[in-house]
């Protein structure tokens, strides 16, 4: 109960951020698609016939621009949830204050984590479900776009939590800036391209849970041990 | 094991992993800055000039002082020179020339650098007999005589690599294969579907047809047939046709696709030994040739499985050969072709053959190109007749000499000047023992397919300790000066001794990281008077505890 009223606070608090995500997402990403389809060269079969070149059969799905839209805003949305949730405290010194409850702070914590989980899937989520399915129902799509494009979305968005948890461990250390505080941010680059460098969804989902899993147990390690 | 020492044991190494990632790339970046640094230090003060311009010294058995001018002129045709067989077997030399072209340039394109128009590229030929006699001189299409063509990788290949990069994720998602078939009554694509190795037709309605397997169209996916593990494809229209057809390779076989047709013709199947490579000549017969040979091909596809048997299928008339290729030959240079008439098979070698761990660690490549390069090597072409059993015939051959190279060229390709080796003793050796054990194929076919690794193990390449004494010596002097800052902080020796092989593998990037992970305040110990870690109770060196604060009058906490 203690956890879901943490979560709900998290999630109020953050509010404001997962609104601007998913109509900032909903109206570049949305007006990019809608042109996409209505005047791009999926308009018909002869597009493929007007392609002179020899060996185009590779091709990109229609919702081929809107990709960087999502990554960008899910890395953006990461960052900022970050900062709202680990560095603010800080600056407005109300740590103690969100410290002394009844409850361990691996608990605060993963309320942290999950209002920040629930934010993408309800910011993000939805609206990539929404364009995916506008992408996938478009008449003048030859034909509709593999399952596998929405799977890389996801991956997309998961990339936003992995950049959550290091802007949350960079948060959280005490060490000075020039020293290790900022490796977790310069971490998740690294993280980053060797995803999106993955041919296999499985790949790319085994880097995730490896850069999550290394942020993970030291944020997890440091909000245990740390004074505040 | 309780939950927190679980967590203490993931936190602590995953903190040194992101560390000495960073750290290595930070260490990588600073060596290119200072190699940059060092290369400009050399051209200011002309030491490059000296260094690549020093006296050169060559050994081996032939000296080509000791020929004339004009024999080390013949000799050094017979090299450079192109061999070209005719149908009838006889060998041909050819040496293109290129005509210099003038390149006029207006005031507006100079400013452009551009030339104003580009003029054909004009190029002479001369022909000489296999006994180096000019035979032929003029202009390169005025050329009398026709050569035999032979088979080549198809030029517009998709291969495995390109099928990789396809599905790489990328902020713009992954791509997929799709190949349109056109009809007056409307339109189909069918779109390979990765996951069950098989294509999905859709037609211009957006309803599915069908799918296309192995064993050829089917209605359901479950009932279609996977290929198998892909390995290239080649689409072409031909000639008069609106469609594409497809070669589609795998490991052990070879399909034609016509997707019109909704048909699938298995042409090769080698279920014993996997298919190492494949080529053609004529097979594609999509290209357009501006000048109708006098020689007719016939269409021909060979492969080369990996039990050195040559397969070749011929069309016009259908038939298929099979040529047992010798094992010491060196079967990847090894081309065919066939006339309506004869079939021919064409052997290159040399005696300075790169070993089958050629791509292995490159210390010992360069190790083999010092021993091979630095000594005069023959090699040879030989031209086979092939009957319909796969039995050959040698009907011609020409053989030559290859001087030694100067062994000035060599050091200077494996011995980088001295900056170089300098700013690269202070890289870590490890890379060079990751590189012997890492599997070569994966390694490889990553650098060629994922650009970002590519570009990783370029940085690497760049570099990469050389693992000599200098190399040793730096990741010393790192193991030292930790083992001067860990001594006073030292909470075990266990602990101790890791940092210190740690910084002696990793060199300056572990010495980075350890300062990083371990630095902590030192203070004067009140009884021996050195310094000693706070993060530690007792003295390093005298074991004495932390002197105890002195009680003040304000205290309001007393011991008991």
């Amino acid at each position: 109960m203690r956890f879901l009223m943490l979560v709900r606070k998290e999630l109020r608090q953050s509010l404001p951020w997962l609104l601007l995500g998913a109509v900032s997402l909903m109206a570049i990403a949305g007006c990019i698609l809608w042109l996409q389809v209505r005047y791009s060269i999926y308009d018909s079969y002869d597009s493929y016939r007007s392609t002179s070149r020899y060996f185009d059969i590779t091709r990109h799905p229609p919702l081929q621009a809107i990709g960087p839209v999502l990554l960008i805003t899910s890395l953006a949305l990461g960052l900022i949830l970050g900062i709202q949730h680990f560095w603010m405290p800080h600056f407005k010194q109300t740590w103690s204050f969100l410290l002394h409850r009844s409850v361990s702070r691996k608990t605060i914590f993963m309320a942290k984590l999950t209002a920040a989980a629930l934010g993408f899937v309800m910011s993000l989520g939805i609206v990539w479900l929404a364009l995916y399915f506008y992408g996938y129902h478009s008449a003048n799509v030859p034909a509709p776009p593999v399952l596998r494009v929405f799977v890389e979305g996801c991956i997309f968005m998961m990339l936003g939590l992995v950049v959550y948890l290091a802007t949350a461990v960079t948060g959280l250390s005490t060490a000075r800036w020039y020293t290790t505080k900022i490796f977790p941010l310069l971490f998740t680059p690294v993280v980053i391209v060797a995803t999106v460098c993955q041919w296999k969804l499985a790949g790319a989902f085994a880097v995730i849970i490896v850069g999550v899993v290394i942020l993970l147990s030291q944020a997890l390690e440091i909000i245990s041990n740390r004074e505040f | 094991m309780k939950a927190k020492d679980l967590l203490k044991y993931v936190a602590t190494p995953s903190r040194v992993v992101v560390t000495i990632v960073i750290m290595l790339f930070l260490v990588c970046m600073l060596e290119l800055l200072a190699m940059a640094a060092g290369y400009g230090v050399y051209e200011f003060f002309g030491l490059e000039e000296q260094r690549v311009h020093r006296p050169q010294r060559r050994i081996g058995s032939v000296s080509e002082e000791e020929l004339t001018e004009e024999e080390e002129k013949r000799l050094s045709r017979l090299r450079i020179a192109q061999k070209h067989f005719l149908p009838d077997s006889t060998i041909h030399l050819t040496v293109k020339k290129d005509v210099p072209e003038s390149r006029e340039f207006d005031s507006l394109d100079s400013f452009r650098r551009r030339p104003r128009r580009r003029q054909p590229k004009l190029t002479t030929t001369e022909v000489y007999d296999a006994n180096n006699n000019l035979i032929w001189q003029g202009r390169s299409d005025e050329t009398p005589y026709e050569y035999l063509l032979w088979t080549k990788r198809p030029g517009r290949r998709f291969r495995y690599k390109n099928f990789r990069e396809m599905h790489m994720i990328t902020p713009e998602f992954s791509q997929t294969l799709e190949m349109p078939v056109y009809s007056e009554t409307g339109g189909q694509l069918w779109r390979y579907l990765p996951d069950s190795d098989v294509f999905v037709g859709y037609d211009t309605g957006r309803g599915k047809i069908g799918y296309i397997g192995a064993a050829g169209f089917a209605e359901s996916k479950s009932s279609a047939e996977p290929f198998g593990k892909f390995r290239l494809l080649i689409a072409w229209i031909p000639k008069d046709a609106d469609n594409r057809l497809m070669l589609w390779q795998t490991d052990t076989r070879i399909y034609e696709i016509n997707f019109e047709k909704q048909q699938v013709h298995i042409i090769f199947d080698s279920p014993q030994s996997p298919i190492k490579w494949l080529r053609q000549l004529n097979w594609d017969l999509s290209q357009q040739q501006d000048i109708e040979p006098s020689i007719q091909y016939r269409p021909l596809l060979h492969c080369l499985t990996k039990d050195g048997k040559l397969h070749l299928l011929l069309r016009e008339p259908e038939q298929r050969v099979t040529i047992n290729i010798p094992e010491d030959w060196w079967a990847d240079a090894v081309t065919v072709t066939a006339t309506e008439d004869n079939i021919f098979l064409l052997r290159r070698d040399m005696e300075r053959r790169a070993p089958k761990a050629y791509a292995q660690p490159p210390m010992r490549t360069h190790e083999w190109r010092r021993q091979f390069e630095s000594r005069a090597s023959r090699e040879w072409i030989e031209l086979y007749s092939v009957d319909g059993k796969g039995n050959l015939e040698l009907v011609n051959q020409l053989e030559w000499t290859h001087p030694p190279i100067r062994l000035g060229r060599l050091s200077d390709r494996f011995d980088p000047p001295a900056y170089k080796r300098v700013t690269k003793a202070f890289a870590t050796p490890l890379y060079n023992w990751l590189w012997d054990l890492a599997p070569k194929e994966l390694l490889l076919a990553a650098y060629e397919s994922i650009e970002t690794v590519r570009d990783v193990m370029n940085l690497i390449e760049e570099t990469r300790g050389r693992n000599d004494i200098l190399n040793w010596a730096v990741s010393l002097v790192m193991v030292a000066v930790a083992f001067w800052h860990g001594w006073a902080r030292r909470r075990g020796w266990g602990r101790l001794v890791f940092w210190l092989v740690f910084v002696g593998l990793f060199n300056l990037a572990g010495l980075l990281a350890y300062l990083a992970l371990n630095h902590s305040t030192v203070i004067k110990c009140p009884v021996c008077g050195k310094g000693r870690g706070l993060v530690r109770f007792d003295c390093a060196r005298c074991g004495e505890e932390l002197p105890r604060p002195i009680r003040g009058e304000l205290d309001l906490i007393f011991e008991g």
